[in-house]
């Protein structure tokens, strides 16, 4: 599975490649913003998307916006991982089309079962 | 300008408005304004002295001048100093997890079942725990930017929190009326970063937001 990374500070990327490694998938992207990550995803085949919310650029928010309004990548898989925590943050984002959304600091296991509930609910949405 | 000069100049300005003299009145608004304004710089100029004083004793503090080398002159730069020191101390720390990862995979594999491959093995092991021993004592000195930047934040806030003083005395004598109670409400739009002190709005337990995401049909 090929997935993409994107948060601003390069030690939160490395921790979750890291976790992403753990869990067994070591096919993982970096990018450090949405501006950076977006011409990456449109042209990468990439299966599950790692965001942060506040990055300078395009922030996490808007990317998802952007997945979500783009026709080749409107139902890729998207988790924030964010130290954004207002309820209305969290309501924004399920209703621009979150996957699932982690509030930072994080455990492993947060990450592990976030990820598994994610797939879960795709493979019996298509099946 | 004192109380009485005050009062005569806003004697002549009514005298000017009622004789229609626009110029002369003009004048005076703006002598009035002038005198405040000089106030107001004045408190602004002993307010820039105290932070640079501030800042001075930051920086002669022994401790800090020696662990940092370079003198920081403000607190932008005294933060960067943080965000440089915190990520150093994570990629040192992260560096280490990652050499040490494929030593423990390794012994998870377990001993072999050959006499002569487990007499290797535990030669393997032997070493394996002590190449794990060193890198947990770099992971552990790692942590020692915490003491650093901890105090660098600390002596921030109290600078902060005496130019907020400042700016407060300094609007209340300009406004002459006590300021309201209660911290300034405007919150900014758009990302907050990590919430800092509890607040009702504010989920900061994945279990909190795992609720809230079911109740939205997540």
């Amino acid at each position: 599975m090929k997935i993409l990374i994107v948060d601003d500070f390069s030690t939160m990327r490395r921790i979750i490649k890291n976790l992403l490694h753990d869990l067994g998938y070591d096919n993982s992207h970096e990018a450090d913003d949405g501006t950076t990550a977006l011409p990456l995803l449109k042209n990468g085949s990439f299966d599950f998307l790692i965001t942060d919310w506040n990055m300078p650029g395009m922030q996490g928010i808007d990317l998802l916006r952007a997945v979500r309004s783009d026709p080749k990548l409107k139902s890729l898989p998207v988790l924030l991982v964010t130290a954004e925590a207002r309820r209305d943050q969290i309501v924004m984002a399920a209703e621009a089309g979150v996957n699932g959304y982690i509030v930072k600091p994080f455990t492993a296991q947060t990450l592990r079962e976030k990820i598994d509930r994610i797939f879960e609910r795709i493979a019996a949405q298509t099946a | 300008m004192d109380r009485t000069e005050r009062l005569a100049r806003a004697r002549e300005l009514v005298d000017a408005l009622e004789r229609g003299d626009d110029g002369a009145a003009e004048g005076l608004l703006h002598s009035l304004h002038d005198a405040r304004s000089t106030r107001l710089l004045k408190s602004v100029g002993e307010l820039t002295r105290e932070v640079h004083a501030a800042f001075g004793g930051v920086v002669s503090d022994a401790r800090l001048y020696e662990l940092s080398r370079h003198a920081m002159p403000d607190a932008r730069e005294r933060l960067a100093y943080v965000v440089e020191k915190s990520e150093e101390a994570a990629h040192r720390t992260l560096g280490a997890v990652e050499t040490l990862a494929p030593i423990a995979e390794k012994l998870l594999r377990g001993a072999p079942d050959d006499p002569r491959a487990l007499a290797e093995f535990a030669g393997e092991a032997r070493l394996a725990g002590e190449r794990l021993k060193l890198g947990l004592t770099e992971i552990l000195m790692a942590q020692e930017y915490q003491d650093l930047t901890g105090q660098v934040i600390r002596r921030t806030i109290d600078i902060v929190s005496q130019v907020e003083q400042k700016l407060v005395s300094l609007l209340v004598a300009e406004r002459d009326e006590p300021p309201a109670d209660g911290p300034c409400a405007a919150r900014a739009e758009g990302p907050q970063g990590p919430a800092i002190r509890a607040a009702a709005d504010v989920l900061s337990r994945q279990h909190d937001v795992d609720d809230l995401l079911a109740e939205l049909g997540l």
